[in-house]
């Protein structure tokens, strides 16, 4: 699956809200939809906002995600 | 309100619902539900939302059979886009607005696709194409029996498409279709054509705009200006309808007064003429005051089948336009096509130019496929029989190139005549002006061809170096520059001057604002789009030859298009006041 495909079923394995920031743009981490609209390829900034129950394991996870270049996927692909 | 601006291809104002068009044609019904009904429509939306997300998973199990788990990944990305909770929460705030489920899909859905194709790039692009997908497959599943066909309606609407076929715009059912817009498409296009043909409204080449437009809005068609507007306001609605009332009164006013003599105020005939495609417009083209056909573009015999046409399909096709005007010049253009649209055998015989506009197009193919090229010489010739055809080859560059298509005829005469075979054998043969070398050389021309026709379309486009289909530098594109002013007088000076006629067959001379230039430049034969003939018929009764004269000296002083056209525009609207009632 796709980078923010991965994103986006990680975070709905949490309960709290998530979301991803880039820039001005924050968007729901759940959203597969609202993650292709952050336009975000291979080397921007990203960062992750959660609040709720299990938000720090929701935080350390996504980021960890992201920033192990996606190594759940078989072969290289674009990062967005 | 959206407003959207195209190529006006046939005039008058259409306005109705939308009934948009696609490869898979999908008609969005009424757009607001009542109070009452929105539980039921929400429950209608996540059932089909369900079953969407069922196909989807089927799709994944079997392509993960039978191609592997990478493939069954694409799915799996598209199963989460339907499951994506952001999109259900605004699809279905929508519904409990009174949306309907088919328009709250379609626009939300629209919208995150449009998002993405803003924020560029390839990649993004592509996801938006998914996001189509599952609309699509919302729809097929939310419309079930209710989708409806172009070839089944039953109430009127303006069809809304990125492109029609010519066979599609035929078929058109013109008690319900009031108008059509499309993305693609030019004033020469055969879409644009049929349209004229079949007089109701029509713009295209407006550009992407169907990804705005979910199918249920009311739409504007404003097919004399080339605007379309989705969903007006009220104001502006207003002012159509006004529009669209002055237009049908103006339509019937004109039409009384189609036996009126076409000649100046001061009692000079000016010959107006139609340009028409397909041997059915002949007819219509009569009714509308025609005295003859002054360019009947034979493409359309190479292009509506798959092979080529036998000299009998020619025959036929010109003794049908020839039994329409029986006392009138019926000119027949030889093959004006560029080799990438001729049909399969010829097309692999000619591999596509660089440049098709510069390549083996028109005369250039005739001569370099005689056997082509003699099939329909041969036709027009027995045709000639029974009316007073005309032959007139496109394109000419240079002079041994005429003398060569000449020579070609001077053959099939001989073949003819041994096979006893009857024709007619003294057919007048022109030449189109349409590429600046020939309009330079138009006095040595004269000498050798029994007339000329301006073809002005394509002598903008090679004498300015612009092809108006290209959105960058269409602006250039423009019919009032002073070199092309100068072109035709030239043309006009040199056919003066061999005593042989010339008229004018592109665009240039079906817009009445050019009328009294080309008159007043010595022009005596125009021929037009049919549905613009009365128009043009009015303004001619109200000129006159001193008046036409001097607009044409005026004109010819400026050094800008823009300045030339302003005052044509100027005096037109002094001329004819009331023509200028709809802008």
């Amino acid at each position: 699956m796709r980078p923010l495909g991965l994103i986006a079923k990680k975070a709905l394995s949490f309960s709290c809200d998530i979301h991803v920031v880039r820039g001005v743009n924050r968007v729901d981490a759940k959203s597969l939809f609202d993650l292709l609209t952050l336009g975000a390829e291979a080397g921007v900034q990203l960062s992750v906002e959660a609040s709720g129950t299990d938000a720090d394991g929701a935080v350390s996870q996504l980021v960890a995600l992201i920033e192990s270049d996606f190594e759940a996927l078989e072969s290289p692909v674009r990062a967005v | 309100m959206q407003i959207r601006r195209g190529i006006a291809v046939s005039p008058g104002v259409a306005i109705g619902p939308a009934m948009l068009l696609g490869t898979e044609t999908f008609r969005i019904p009424q757009r607001v539900i009542s109070a009452s009904a929105v539980d039921m429509e929400l429950s209608r939306f996540r059932v089909a939302l369900e079953s969407v997300c069922e196909e989807i998973s089927h799709n994944e199990r079997l392509a993960r059979e039978r191609l592997g788990d990478q493939y069954a990944a694409i799915f799996s990305a598209h199963l989460m886009m339907a499951r994506d909770t952001q999109l259900l929460q605004q699809i279905e705030d929508l519904i409990r607005k009174y949306h309907s489920p088919e328009y709250s899909a379609s626009q939300v859905l629209r919208q995150y696709a449009k998002r993405l194709e803003d924020l560029g790039g390839q990649y993004l692009s592509e996801r938006s194409v998914d996001i189509y997908d599952l609309e699509k497959r919302l729809l097929r599943l939310l419309l079930g029996e209710r989708r409806e066909e172009l070839a089944h309606l039953t109430a009127p609407v303006l069809v809304l498409a990125n492109n029609l076929t010519p066979s599609e715009t035929a078929n058109l059912d013109r008690k319900f279709v009031l108008g059509f817009a499309t993305e693609v498409g030019g004033h020469t296009s055969h879409t644009a054509i049929l349209a004229g043909a079949l007089e109701i409204p029509a713009v295209v080449g407006v550009g992407k705009f169907l990804r705005d437009v979910s199918g249920a809005e009311t739409i504007i068609i404003d097919g004399s200006h080339g605007v379309v507007i989705v969903d007006p306001d009220p104001e502006t609605l207003a002012k159509y309808r006004v529009l669209e009332a002055r237009f049908q009164s103006q339509e019937r006013r004109l039409n009384s007064q189609r036996e009126l003599p076409c000649e100046t105020g001061d009692g000079v005939p000016i010959t107006v003429m139609g340009n028409i495609e397909f041997p059915a417009e002949a007819e219509p083209c009569r009714e509308k005051g025609a005295a003859g056909i002054g360019l009947y573009r034979t493409e359309f015999l190479y292009l509506g089948s798959n092979r080529e046409p036998t000299e009998e399909d020619h025959f036929q096709a010109y003794c049908q336009v020839l039994k329409a005007f029986p006392d009138h010049p019926v000119i027949i253009r030889t093959l004006d096509l560029g080799s990438d649209k001729m049909p399969g055998a010829l097309r692999a015989a000619y591999p596509e130019g660089v440049n098709p506009a510069l390549s083996v197009r028109s005369i250039r193919l005739s001569l370099q496929n005689l056997q082509l090229f003699k099939t329909q010489l041969r036709a027009a010739l027995r045709a000639a029989e029974f009316g007073d055809l005309r032959i007139m080859f496109p394109l000419i560059t240079t002079l041994l190139e005429f003398r060569q298509a000449r020579m070609v005829l001077g053959d099939v005469i001989e073949d003819l005549e041994e096979q006893g075979v009857p024709f007619k054998r003294d057919v007048p043969v022109g030449m189109m002006v349409e590429v600046p070398s020939a309009a330079i050389m138009a006095d040595e021309f004269a000498r050798e061809v029994d007339f000329f026709s301006l073809g002005t379309n394509d002598l903008i486009q090679y004498t300015l170096a612009v092809d108006r289909a290209d959105q960058g530098v269409a602006y250039l594109y423009r019919e009032g520059d002073p070199s092309i002013l100068r072109m035709i007088r030239m043309v006009v000076e040199a056919a003066r001057k061999h005593g042989i006629p010339v008229s004018v067959c592109g665009q240039m001379s079906t817009s009445p604002m050019f009328l009294p230039l080309l008159v007043g430049m010595g022009i005596r034969q125009v021929s037009v789009t049919p549905h613009a003939i009365p128009e043009l018929k009015e303004v001619i009764r109200k000129l006159t030859i001193e008046r036409a004269e001097k607009i044409a000296a005026r004109a010819m002083e400026f050094d800008v298009a823009r300045d030339v056209e302003n005052y044509l525009w100027g005096e037109l609207k002094r001329l004819c006041p009331e023509l200028m009632q709809l802008d």
